[in-house]
């Protein structure tokens, strides 16, 4: 058989039923926060003569994801031009988030449905998430040095702010960690399909020898996928609520602008 | 004061809600905030007052609120909040600059008006505004017949014509000279042109608009536009940027329907003429000018080419670019009567603008709104300078043949 991955590598089977309902539980909160403020929007009136006018709850949160797919979007049209580090930030959330999410809904289609991750396929998987990984990580550091270090004068940085952009540092790289301790404990063939995981296994196998990787892995694990659980419930009763309104924004903003935006 | 009912959605639109979500405290407005540079104060930020207002959404309709109840936001807290969205000139800066589009020059107005709602706004003497126009039919609590008092003796002025003046309040009782130019302008082009009795003109509503006390707008819609139709006027002519902006974005929506005539500012008239060679120059101004853009004509409006274009066509001017023009142009500081409630404030404010005319090497500051030109006026009179202010069309009509 040719190199693939397992799931639940390393996770006793109990911990499933905690890991899918705290999913659950998560995506719920979600969908009901998303819900409770996208209501309160369509409790707007309708007096703009605008693009937003009359639309419905469901149509406003479709709009909002459809918008993402837009090329003012998918090419930061309206960042860019003002910063490129802003520009550059946003292009590497927003392929950075997408491509990873594709990577981990073709995961969960190969272990659930289809076996076709085994092999080269599973390499490229490897190595197009492993950049995608990078990119993310690259944005969230700018975002970093953007909010602490060449912050506007005057910036106003609330516990929010730190705790959202924490928790994303810390969900890319336990994830880069857990990807180590996994190429550190399998040197499967292909490690150069992992360029960053194969860095941070390397790092890894020099601090850790086998059995110290394998009781780290399962915390990390723990840690990594609650932040992410947490983050995802978290969005629509948080500033990160603002990847839905703020499309619709931009996208509303073309009645002044016109194109420009 | 009614803060137990408080409902700070309603009246809000579609889009100023999901404008108060889109927010992510990126800080370019505060980079450019005019209010923030001049007080040094980040509260006045526009993410800081979106900030604010979402927190008091969040009492009544967040996840706690559901859980446990909706929370009162306290006297104080709105008190605060007033403080923050009545200290702004609405020069529409953040708007400009802000990543996910929020128009924060409409979204202000709307939040003083549920400030206003609820009982703990507007400001000082802002509260005097709507007995004053409709008393008075201006903001400024003035005998209305002195409207006319800068009309030149002998005016001819028709009774109907295509194209209509409308003078505005500020510039009839604060800037003479500017709406003195103006009608010296329309004379000099021998085009047929018409306008209100001054007693009989009304204010258009723009203090009461952006000050969140609006209840009269619809009364002042139906009688600014009615005069107008009675005059045959089918292209209104103004000179004041807030003007226009009322009349060019609110007044349709109020009335129901674009409006039976066009509304433009003077300097797009005056390109016109000039172009068809209406207007002529007899003398010639030989000085290094820079033109301030205002906030409403610019940002508000994007005419900012017209102007120019006039300043460019007088004959021996050397026209200067200030390193902000156009829609990044800096705001005087005299908007939305915080000339009159934060004189200081606006005054310093006026005195940047000085100095970026100095480091531009221009002489001479030409305005073309009657709120910037009264207080960068009153700039001047507290800053040693050799730069000097003046009105684009008190300049044209001193230059055009007669």
């Amino acid at each position: 058989m040719g190199a693939s991955r397992e799931l639940f590598w390393n996770i006793p089977s109990w911990v499933r039923f905690w890991f899918y309902g705290l999913a659950t539980f998560s995506v719920l909160a979600l969908a009901f926060g998303t819900w409770n403020r996208a209501s309160i929007w369509a409790r707007g009136e309708d007096k703009d003569g605008g693009r937003l006018d009359g639309l419905t709850v469901p149509s406003l949160l479709l709009l909002s994801l459809r918008r993402f797919f837009s090329l003012d979007c998918v090419k930061a049209n309206r960042a860019l031009p003002v910063s490129r580090w802003r520009g550059a930030m946003i292009l590497s959330f927003i392929w950075g988030f997408f491509i990873l999410f594709l990577g981990t809904v073709s995961e969960t289609v190969d272990h659930y449905f289809v076996r076709f991750l085994i092999g080269r396929p599973y390499l490229v998987l490897a190595l197009v998430l492993d950049l995608a990984g990078l990119i993310l990580l690259l944005g969230l550091v700018v975002a970093t040095f953007r909010r602490y270090v060449f912050t506007a004068k005057r910036q106003v940085i609330s516990l929010e702010d730190s705790l959202i952009l924490g928790s994303l540092l810390a969900i890319v790289l336990f994830g880069f960690g857990l990807e180590g301790i996994r190429l550190a404990v399998f040197a499967p063939p292909g490690l150069d399909w992992s360029p960053v995981g194969g860095l941070f296994s390397i790092g890894l196998r020099s601090l850790f020898d086998r059995a110290q990787l394998l009781w780290v892995y399962r915390p990390l694990w723990a840690a990594h996928f609650l932040l992410a659980f947490f983050f995802v419930g978290y969005i629509p009763f948080s500033k990160q609520w603002h990847m839905f309104a703020g499309q619709l924004s931009a996208y509303a903003a073309q009645d002044n602008w016109g194109d420009h935006w | 004061m009614n803060l137990a009912r408080a409902d700070y959605i309603a009246g809000l639109t579609r889009r100023q809600l999901i404008e108060l979500d889109a927010c992510t405290r990126c800080g370019e407005c505060l980079k450019w905030c005019p209010i923030v540079e001049a007080t040094v104060d980040a509260k006045f930020s526009p993410m800081q007052k979106i900030s604010r207002y979402r927190s008091l959404i969040s009492k009544s309709e967040g996840l706690a609120a559901k859980v446990f109840g909706p929370r009162r936001a306290t006297k104080t807290e709105l008190e605060e909040f007033v403080g923050q969205i009545f200290e702004c000139t609405t020069c529409g800066m953040c708007a400009e600059v802000c990543p996910v589009g929020i128009n924060c020059q409409r979204l202000w107005p709307a939040l003083r008006k549920k400030m206003v709602e609820i009982g703990v706004g507007p400001i000082g003497i802002q509260k005097n505004l709507p007995i004053n126009v409709k008393e008075f039919m201006n903001p400024y609590g003035k005998p209305n017949h002195e409207r006319g008092d800068f009309l030149p003796a002998g005016l001819q002025v028709a009774d109907k014509a295509e194209i209509g003046y409308y003078i505005g309040c500020s510039g009839a009782f604060e800037a003479q000279a500017m709406v003195r130019g103006d009608v010296d302008v329309l004379a000099a082009s021998g085009i047929k042109w018409t306008m209100a009795k001054p007693e009989d003109e009304i204010c258009c509503g723009f203090p009461l608009f952006i000050t969140g006390q609006d209840e009269q707008l619809e009364e002042l819609v139906a009688k600014n536009v009615q005069a107008y139709v009675d005059r045959g006027v089918k292209r209104l002519v103004m000179s004041c940027p807030c003007c226009l902006n009322i009349w060019s974005k609110d007044y349709p929506r109020i009335y129901g329907g674009p409006l039976p005539f066009e509304v433009v500012h003077m300097t797009q008239l005056v390109a016109e003429l000039i172009a068809a060679g209406k207007l002529t120059f007899s003398k010639s101004y030989e000085h290094r000018v820079a033109y301030h853009d205002p906030c409403y004509l610019a940002r508000g409006l994007n005419i900012t080419e017209e102007p120019r274009r006039v300043l460019q066509a007088i004959p021996g001017i050397e026209y200067i670019e200030l390193k902000r023009n156009r829609k990044l142009a800096r705001c005087c500081g005299a908007g939305c009567n915080i000339k009159k409630i934060f004189s200081d404030l606006a005054i310093e404010m006026g005195k940047f603008l000085i100095r970026d005319v100095e480091e531009a090497g221009a002489e001479k500051l030409i305005m073309t709104c009657p709120t910037c030109f009264v207080k960068v006026g009153e700039s001047f009179q507290q800053y040693e300078t050799d730069v000097e202010m003046v009105d684009i069309m008190e300049l044209v009509s001193g230059l055009v043949v007669k």
